[in-house]
């Protein structure tokens, strides 16, 4: 009953596969959003856990920036999101044709 | 034996939240599900020795994050007809069946020896101390270098805010005809 990396390293995997099912089947931007989200923390649990077999606290600190990435991504992904919803009142991806040839 | 409870019992809630919160249509429940989802993982990083970066992970993505999207989410509220689920049924099921082939394909690929428990840390690999050295010694120019993103991230923010407006205060064909 002992906790091995491989357990941490497949909860992150399944976490990840369930945000990257999110991102491609929803339709509304906000939920895309969400599940890209979930995909940033998967990723930080893998490279915690890779960081703490090895006992190397440089993981640690590859993740406090990865989630200030992640904050200043969220930060700049709203506002656009928040733009394309005063231009197109609309929040589906699908009415967004603007780059479709 | 402590540690393996605590661990299903937090990949569980996890798991059971993400999915919850991919199959709401109520991007509002949605929101509500990924906070439980994204506490869990918080509580997955302290388990991992690591209790600074759980705290950071409650703070600025369970909190700082989630509440800039549930104001979103407010100010783009369209209303029960705004709703639709909009989906179709056939995408969602190849991307669910696609997304499993991945899991179990990357797991069959990590599921290799030695399976052991983590190693001894002795107290320095959890310490905050230890981090914080590291951030604000050798990793100082990177930590500055965060700083320096944030604040072009709100300057962006600030940008596409005000580009918008200018938008808005077109008619409404007009804003149509550009794009």
């Amino acid at each position: 009953m002992t906790i091995t990396l491989q357990h941490y390293l497949a909860l992150a995997v399944m976490l990840f596969a369930i945000g990257a099912t999110g991102a491609v089947t929803r339709r509304n931007v906000l939920q895309i959003f969400m599940s890209i989200e979930l995909m940033f923390g998967a990723a930080g649990l893998a490279l915690l856990a890779f960081a703490r077999w090895n006992l190397l606290p440089e993981g640690q600190a590859a993740v406090f920036f990865f989630i200030a990435v992640m904050a200043a991504e969220a930060a700049v992904g709203l506002a656009l999101v928040v733009s394309l919803f005063r231009r197109r009142r609309t929040m589906f991806v699908d009415d967004m044709r603007l780059l479709r040839g | 034996m402590l540690e393996a409870i605590l661990f299903y019992f937090l990949a569980a809630c996890a798991v059971a939240a993400a999915i919850a919160a991919i199959t709401r249509i109520n991007p509002l429940m949605s929101a509500i599900w990924l906070v439980a989802a994204l506490l869990a993982l918080a509580g997955l990083y302290a388990t991992l020795s690591a209790p600074l970066v759980a705290a950071i992970q409650v703070i600025i993505a369970a909190g700082a994050v989630m509440v800039l999207i549930l104001f979103v989410i407010m100010l783009t509220n369209l209303g029960p007809g705004g709703r639709r689920p909009h989906a179709i049924r056939f995408g969602k099921i190849l991307g669910a069946m696609a997304a499993a082939y991945l899991a179990i394909v990357m797991i069959l690929a990590v599921a290799i020896p030695p399976f052991v428990s983590p190693p001894e840390s002795g107290g320095y690999y959890e310490s905050p101390l230890t981090l914080g050295g590291f951030i604000l010694g050798r990793y100082a120019a990177a930590f500055e270098l965060a700083g320096v993103m944030l604040l072009v991230a709100a300057v962006a923010v600030v940008s596409i805010g005000k580009w918008g407006e200018v938008r808005a205060s077109e008619s409404e064909e007009d804003a149509e005809e550009r794009i």
